[in-house]
């Protein structure tokens, strides 16, 4: 079989990462986390938003509707 | 009973599920335990990547997280043209090529100019670098540019193709061979002036 030291050379970088792991692994937990909570807040708020605003619209729409009735 | 049944099948599903499968599921069902597998497999190997080329250990452990993240925010992005690995592998060279561009560490740092030798060179054949020992390969890698490097990393250790490497670096394929054999001069010169007895 053909020798090939990057191979071996890359082994000994991954050996490297035993001693920080944890604590790789922890912060990518954490950002994850944040980044799912930020997805949950908007998949949550954002259809109430959306909804808050085209009731609103309507709403102004029909008291503008019934002004305008209302003065003819 | 149950419980071990579950690690059971639990451990022999994570070795048999491929890389496009878990990524599909975890799509699917947006689950940690696919995240999981994906984190085993992939980020020893990363952090070896961004060791080579970063040089430092704190920069290195830095840019895995990046890594990491920017692979999992852009999972629903990987289309499937190229293998999972090569896809995980180009986010990891870029991310650390442009890495280094930004912080411009190498202005400090100038490499030989290799271009003059382009025409008389002969054809360095592969063997002479893959056989280089270990010592010497690290400390040679670490006075190429971080571009020569990246190409020689995706050719020797991982294996791509010169098509595989276009799609990493975005040149088309005659560039690539251009780099590819640039790098492998490079390579050399810095082994006989370090070696040459």
């Amino acid at each position: 079989m053909e020798q090939n030291n990057f191979k071996r050379l890359e082994e000994e970088m991954e050996q490297q990462y035993e001693k920080s792991s944890d604590k790789i692994k922890n912060n990518v937990v954490r950002r994850k986390g944040m980044w799912d909570l930020i997805g949950d807040l908007f998949e949550l708020y954002i259809p109430r938003i959306f909804s808050t605003i085209v009731g609103s619209s309507a709403l102004s729409n029909k008291l503008q509707s019934g002004e305008e009735e209302l003065g003819e | 009973m149950l419980k071990f049944l579950f690690a059971v099948l639990s451990s022999s599903e994570r070795a048999t599920l491929t890389d496009e499968e878990v990524v599909k599921e975890y799509l699917r069902t947006q689950s940690d335990y696919y995240f999981e597998i994906l984190y085993a497999r992939y980020s020893a190997k990363i952090y070896g990547k961004c060791l080579t080329i970063l040089k430092e250990d704190g920069l290195a452990q830095d840019a895995t997280q990046d890594v990491m993240m920017k692979i999992l925010l852009n999972l629903s992005k990987f289309s499937g043209k190229s293998k999972f690995s090569t896809w995980v592998y180009s986010i990891t060279y870029n991310f650390c090529i442009d890495f280094i561009r930004k912080r411009k560490k190498d202005k400090s740092q100038s490499y030989e100019d290799v271009s003059q030798f382009e025409d008389v060179a002969d054809e360095i054949e592969d063997k002479v670098l893959l056989e280089v020992r270990i010592e010497r390969l690290k400390q040679i890698l670490d006075q190429i540019p971080p571009d020569d490097k990246s190409v020689l990393m995706m050719k020797y250790l991982d294996g791509m193709s010169i098509k595989e490497i276009c799609g990493v670096i975005n040149k088309t394929e005659s560039a690539i061979k251009m780099q590819i054999k640039r790098a492998k001069m490079r390579f050399v010169k810095v082994h006989d002036s370090l070696y040459a007895a």
